[in-house]
């Protein structure tokens, strides 16, 4: 019996760390399609920029993958979190463990970051004006 | 903004005066713009330089269209200006 916990607890440990590392994938590649059109104008907009920041906008071409990858990260995070079905152990209660509140901030936070990625060439003729003042 | 008052009063003089040389209109070239916030950046950093009149910057084509008055401001000024904000910009053309 003690066993059988253990070896609960370790599955449930293993899957929550899958977890975090499904979201944090999720937010770096979020924050990898966002760095090269929507941080130079958030760090611009705040009076911080430097001759670096062209480093930032040089990463666009790659935004396409970047995009790709965080989508893939995020729809595995989501099928983690909401989706998979939870393996039952006789005698046990079957409750699907509560999904950390940490993963799912990541991956709605994400989710939101990778959207306005993707449909920046649109929002930023908008936001852009507005933010620095133009 | 005070500042703002003689600069008008003295680009006033300059238009009156055709003797001295004045407003002019250069276009830069800047490859690093390619990307949908870019040119407002660009557009802010150059247009936030003193005796820089208008700054239209076009990500398409990578270039910006700036009017300055050149008794207050040189075109290395405003390259710098845009540099320093993460975009080179290099001049394509003179008067346009």
């Amino acid at each position: 019996m003690t066993e059988t916990t253990k070896l609960q607890g370790q599955q449930s440990t293993s899957q929550s760390r899958k977890n975090r590392m499904i979201a944090a994938g999720g937010i770096l590649g979020a924050i990898a399609a966002s760095s090269c059109c929507i941080i130079p104008l958030i760090l611009f907009s705040l009076g911080v920029s430097g001759a670096w920041v062209g480093n930032l906008t040089a990463l666009a071409p790659y935004k396409p993958f970047f995009i790709v990858i965080t989508l893939g990260f995020l729809g595995y995070g989501y099928w983690l979190v909401y989706r998979k079905p939870q393996d039952c152990c006789d005698g046990e209660a079957c409750a699907r463990p509560l999904p950390n509140r940490l993963v799912k901030g990541a991956l709605f936070g994400s989710t939101l970051l990778i959207i306005l990625a993707i449909f920046w060439n649109w929002i930023a003729p908008i936001i852009a004006p507005v933010m620095l003042g133009l | 903004m005070k500042l703002q008052m003689p600069a008008f009063a003295l680009i006033g003089l300059l238009v009156a005066a055709p003797l001295f040389a004045a407003e002019q209109t250069v276009k830069f070239a800047v490859p690093g713009m390619y990307c949908a916030s870019c040119p407002f950046i660009v557009e802010s950093a150059m247009g936030s330089v003193d005796g820089v009149l208008s700054v239209t910057a076009d990500s398409d084509t990578r270039t910006a269209l700036v009017v300055f008055d050149d008794d207050v401001v040189t075109v290395d000024d405003i390259a710098a200006a845009s540099a320093s904000a993460g975009y080179e910009a290099t001049v394509t053309d003179g008067e346009s």
